[in-house]
């Protein structure tokens, strides 16, 4: 399980936004494009969850998630995969 | 008569034209508004006859559905990026708006100092021209985006590799030629650093440049330069580039050989109060760098851009284009009457 404060601090370690914390729920359905998180942050947020939490979300995947909620339901929810 | 009512908006917020670099082009860029935007089509096509037998050549690659194999080389990916920044700053000038502050990342500065009558549209062709001449004998090499610090990254730095842009707190590229390119790649991946090569086939931004550029200088010819009409800022100098750096033309033939400060630029900008950025070139780079800034955070700043993220449908740059402007009055932008 990913809960959002843990995709939180590794999306703004990742963006260097430290902004995107205190945003909290609100930011769960805000399109990682409107955040500006380009493809390198969404890389090195895949590459973060792999290393702290052993989740796998291989690159392809992950650059076709747009929001933090897509990303918690690909986590938690394997059924949400296809 | 009635006293005039206080004005419940806030300040108008500076309008910053911003244009992006070497990486951003991509097949077809801003293709949709050739032959539908008539401003855009003759600033391209204006561009293409310049250019001579080597125009048509760029016209061809650029339409291509299936990009040339050298597409990113400097002899396609500048001209192109430089003409269709052009292109599409000249567009939204024609279409009424009236930008404040002008700023590109790397060759995407030429663009902001041609729309701030620095070059003319003609001067700049040329020297563009001239410039692919004298950089075909740089080293092969490239360019790597990294997601770390400057700080972290310089840990990693092996011999022939420099950084040649800060873009962001925790972005940045490396610069060499092609071993010294690879040794590093290899060197962060083992690390666990992100890395990702960025679209370049040349060491831009490696003081290698300057020999290149000392060696060949002679084929440039240097008119004479204006100084900005509208204020440009330098992602050079990190700063707004005063009129006598503006017309000296070692500022800008210096340019392929020193790094560029994009990241640390932007925020000195965003510091002076509200601001609305509006990328003006291919891709949306620029735009997601400036949304991970402070003061967009803060709500000080809005940042849009007016092309599509990536290549897409036919019709995918105009719908883009037609949004980004129907949001831009929502963001306080008098109205605008584009030619399309």
């Amino acid at each position: 399980m990913l809960n959002i404060d843990q995709l939180l601090q590794i999306l703004s370690e990742c963006s260097g936004d430290e902004q995107a914390l205190a945003q909290g729920d609100d930011i769960l359905d805000r399109e990682f494009e409107l955040l500006g998180y380009d493809s390198l942050v969404l890389l090195e947020t895949s590459a973060q969850l792999k290393h702290r939490y052993n989740i796998d979300i291989p690159e392809d995947v992950i650059r076709d998630l747009k929001t933090p909620r897509a990303v918690l339901e690909y986590v938690n929810v394997p059924a949400s995969r296809n | 008569m009635d006293a005039p009512t206080p004005c419940p908006c806030p300040p108008r917020p500076r309008v910053v034209l911003t244009f992006p670099g070497q990486g951003a082009q991509h097949s077809r860029m801003a293709a949709g508004l050739y032959g539908v935007s008539k401003s855009f089509t003759s600033t391209m096509d204006h561009a293409f006859d310049a250019f001579g037998p080597a125009g048509r050549t760029l016209r061809e690659g650029w339409l291509a559905a299936t990009p040339p194999t050298a597409f990113d080389d400097i002899s396609y990916a500048q001209p192109l990026l430089y003409a269709v920044n052009c292109a599409m700053g000249t567009m939204l000038i024609e279409s009424g708006l009236r930008p404040d502050v002008l700023l590109g990342h790397s060759v995407g500065e030429l663009a902001a100092a041609t729309l701030a009558g620095v070059f003319s549209f003609d001067c700049g062709l040329r020297y563009l021209s001239e410039y692919i001449g004298v950089y075909q004998h740089a080293p092969r090499g490239g360019m790597l985006a990294v997601a770390a610090s400057p700080r972290e990254v310089e840990a990693h730095l092996v011999p022939g590799v420099v950084i040649g842009a800060v873009n962001a707190p925790r972005q940045v590229l490396l610069s060499a030629p092609k071993e010294a390119l690879a040794d590093v790649e290899a060197a962060l991946r083992g690390a666990g650093i992100t890395c990702s090569r960025a679209r370049a086939l040349q060491p831009f931004h490696h003081p290698v440049m300057r020999d290149v550029v000392t060696a060949h200088a002679g084929s440039l010819t240097r008119p004479p330069l204006h100084p900005p009409h509208t204020t440009l800022y330098s992602a050079y100098t990190g700063q707004e580039l005063a009129d006598e750096l503006a017309t000296d033309w070692q500022f800008w033939t210096g340019q392929p050989a020193e790094p560029v400060l994009f990241g640390p630029t932007l925020e000195h900008l965003l510091s002076s109060g509200p601001h609305l950025l509006i990328e003006a070139g291919p891709g949306q780079s620029l735009t997601a760098l400036a949304r991970r800034t402070p003061a967009v955070a803060r709500g000080e700043a809005t940042a849009l851009a007016l092309l599509p993220a990536r290549a897409g449908e036919p019709d995918a740059d105009i719908e883009a284009v037609r949004a980004a402007l129907t949001q831009l009055a929502l963001y306080g932008c008098d109205p605008l009457t584009p030619d399309f």
